[in-house]
């Protein structure tokens, strides 16, 4: 359930109420725009009999994508330490491989051009819809015939054949190699503050037209993204932030996992049907109320020994990192001049101002990004209400720890950071909100603009 | 858009018809949606009913009708049936975690309280009457704000200010807002 709005109480309305509504500016045009490819996708996708349209069925359930997850807060922040390790391996394993190879740029300039699945969808005298999905690659061609479902929606079955034939027999208009490059161009162009961004191409599912995969940092975490080539263009299959944490894959059994600290474990697999299909998401980590570390299949609370055994049947397959390719950084260059952020927290007199429960348990200093471009005179950095844009994680520590220093990770990529220092506790997230600082990585101006507990908290560069 | 203009133009082309099929009812489509399961959905949920809404729409709507008024009614229909499908699987979904709250439940079944419903539907007009006296852009900054749950980034974008000057306007305006329903003896 979601928090409560002031204005809740609209929703529920009569037709007029929501006349009156729509009648006012409601989606930018970028969520337009999503909206519309998205539904351009499920309509594909009726066409082709994937998903069951609500004329034809009265539950509606639709069978694409992949089930999507929501990180908390915390998540956010503390998963960025996993997420900076296995970038730093990345970035290094990537540059090795690339040294290793003379500098090759991956798929650019690849001879082994591979075309584009094109499917036609043809509708017989009996009123049902025949679609043929032809895709090609170097060595040979996949031709699949799918029988659909009649328009009126009284047959689901759909039939499946595939036969193989020389590859010269179809040539279309877009490659697979140009239209990864073309989406890594519309990725790297988004104004979504990707870092470092990697793609690989790879054929996860024997299909001879390669899966397209993103790896990419966005200040917080890694994020990894899935992409399968639908004929003309590769079309994203990632849950909204991608897929977090180190993505390995397993190429010979069409599988990929995603793991990291404080991250759930996917254990998904790119079918033939090009959909991702989760078969197994895990999760272990601290749970207050038994004060013990607990251990989660799906939403399903198990034992250790069953996890363990989940994990120890995926143990057996050779797992290894995708080798990818360097695309570009957005702003194509990284330029840190700032001084080290620090913040000594007294964390025993936060306990006696009141502001801290006492008690022996786990704290973590978090960071939270605000926007950098607000007024540093007329905005409150310090509450709860104000705008968080992420953040990074800093130290674990004790609440016995006494007066700790923590360090602000140093990821400024020459770029301007309002950063806030938190104390973040507990499975509900809870979080103390300690002072802000204005930190210009370009320049290196900084300033402090809000302390809000001066006589236990020193931020300071 | 009639329904023969629909027709007519996805003769033409499918796919002109149905951007401006979009176009045209996107903002209506989402509204109603919206309305219907904001309480308990995410953004994405939301977003991706919507696109089912057109699909199903594009799918299903019998182009060789002679239909000759607005769509917006079929549309309707469309979007609140699909709404209130989602609604129920995700209230099936949750369950799995925890009830729906008693509000949730006293709206969901409201449909036969006609005494309630009109009580309720007079308040709401009032609300977006006293709204609307804040002006633009505030109206349009308190709607997406504290009904629409958006964030004064995604507000500035919409309405091409700045963030602060959003956040700014935004909690005047809420002042305002309540100002105004004090007045009406009306409390949020």
């Amino acid at each position: 359930m979601k928090r409560k709005k002031e204005l809740d109480i609209l929703l529920n309305g009569n037709d007029e109420i929501v006349e009156t509504l729509a009648l006012r500016p409601v989606l930018t045009k970028k969520e337009r725009e999503k909206m519309l490819e998205m539904s351009k996708r499920k309509l594909a996708d009726m066409k082709a009999g994937f998903v069951i349209s609500d004329s034809d069925n009265e539950s509606g359930d639709s069978v694409r994508g992949v089930e999507h997850y929501n990180r908390s807060i915390i998540m956010r922040r503390v998963m960025a330490a996993a997420a900076c390790l296995v970038v730093a391996g990345g970035i290094a394993g990537t540059a090795m491989l690339m040294k290793k190879n003379g500098g090759s740029r991956g798929v650019k300039g690849d001879s082994n051009i591979i075309n584009p699945a094109v499917a036609t969808t043809s509708e017989n005298d009996e009123n049902e819809t025949n679609t043929t999905i032809v895709s090609t690659s170097v060595n040979k061609t996949t031709v699949t015939s799918v029988g659909t479902a009649d328009i009126t929606g009284t047959s689901s079955d759909i039939q499946t054949t595939s036969v193989f034939i020389p590859s010269t027999a179809v040539n279309g208009e877009v490659s697979a190699e140009e239209a990864a490059l073309s989406y890594m161009e519309a990725f790297t162009a988004d104004d979504a503050g990707h870092l470092n961004i990697q793609y690989a191409l790879i054929d996860m599912n024997k299909d001879n037209v390669p899966e397209l995969f993103i790896s990419c940092e966005n200040q917080v975490a890694t994020e990894n993204y899935v992409c399968v080539f639908d004929g003309n263009q590769y079309i994203d299959q990632s849950p909204e932030h991608g897929f977090g944490g180190n993505l390995m894959i397993s190429p010979e059994n069409g599988m990929f996992t995603t793991s990291g600290k404080y991250l759930r474990t996917i254990y998904a697999k790119i079918g033939s049907d090009n959909k991702i299909e989760v078969l197994d998401d895990l999760a272990s980590w601290w749970e207050a109320e038994s004060e013990s570390i607990c251990y989660w299949h799906g939403n399903e609370k198990i034992t250790e020994s069953e996890y363990q055994n989940i994990i120890s049947q995926y143990s057996v397959y050779n797992w290894t990192e995708p080798e990818y390719t360097f695309y570009a950084e957005k702003d194509g260059y990284y330029i840190d001049n700032a001084p080290d952020l620090h913040t000594d927290i007294n964390i025993d007199k936060l306990i006696e101002m009141g502001v801290l429960p006492a008690g022996d348990r786990e704290i973590t200093v978090c960071y939270g990004f605000l926007d950098s471009e607000a007024d540093a005179a007329s905005t409150d950095f310090l509450s709860a209400d104000s705008e968080d844009f992420g953040g990074v994680v800093g130290g674990e520590y004790s609440t016995s720890s006494g007066t700790i220093s923590d360090v602000y990770p140093h990821y400024g990529h020459g770029r301007r950071f309002r950063i806030r220092a938190e104390i973040h506790e507990g499975p509900d997230n809870k979080s103390y909100l300690l002072a802000a600082a204005d930190v210009d990585y370009a320049t290196g101006e900084c300033k402090i603009i809000e302390n809000k507990y001066p006589d236990a908290v020193n931020m300071h560069f | 858009m009639t329904g023969i203009e629909y027709s007519a133009l996805y003769e033409k082309s499918p796919d002109k018809a149905y951007k401006e099929l979009f176009d045209t009812y996107c903002n209506y489509v989402y509204t109603i949606v919206y309305n219907k399961i904001g309480r308990i959905a995410s953004a994405e949920d939301v977003e991706e009913t919507v696109s089912d809404i057109f699909a199903d729409i594009f799918f299903s709507y019998d182009t060789d009708s002679k239909y000759e008024n607005d769509m917006q009614g079929y549309v309707n229909t469309v979007a609140k049936r699909k709404a209130i499908n989602t609604y129920h699987r995700l209230c099936a979904r949750a369950s799995h975690y925890s009830e729906p709250d008693e509000e949730t439940f006293t709206r969901l079944s409201s449909d036969t309280d006609i005494e309630g419903d009109s009580d309720r539907s007079e308040l709401q007009r009032i609300i977006l009457n006293k709204i609307d006296q804040l002006g633009e852009p505030d109206s349009t900054i308190v709607l997406q704000k504290f009904y629409y749950d958006k964030k004064s980034g995604d507000i500035a974008k919409l309405l091409k200010m700045k963030a602060p000057a959003v956040r700014m306007r935004c909690k005047r305006a809420m002042n305002r807002l309540k100002e105004l329903l004090t007045e009406e003896g009306i409390s949020l």
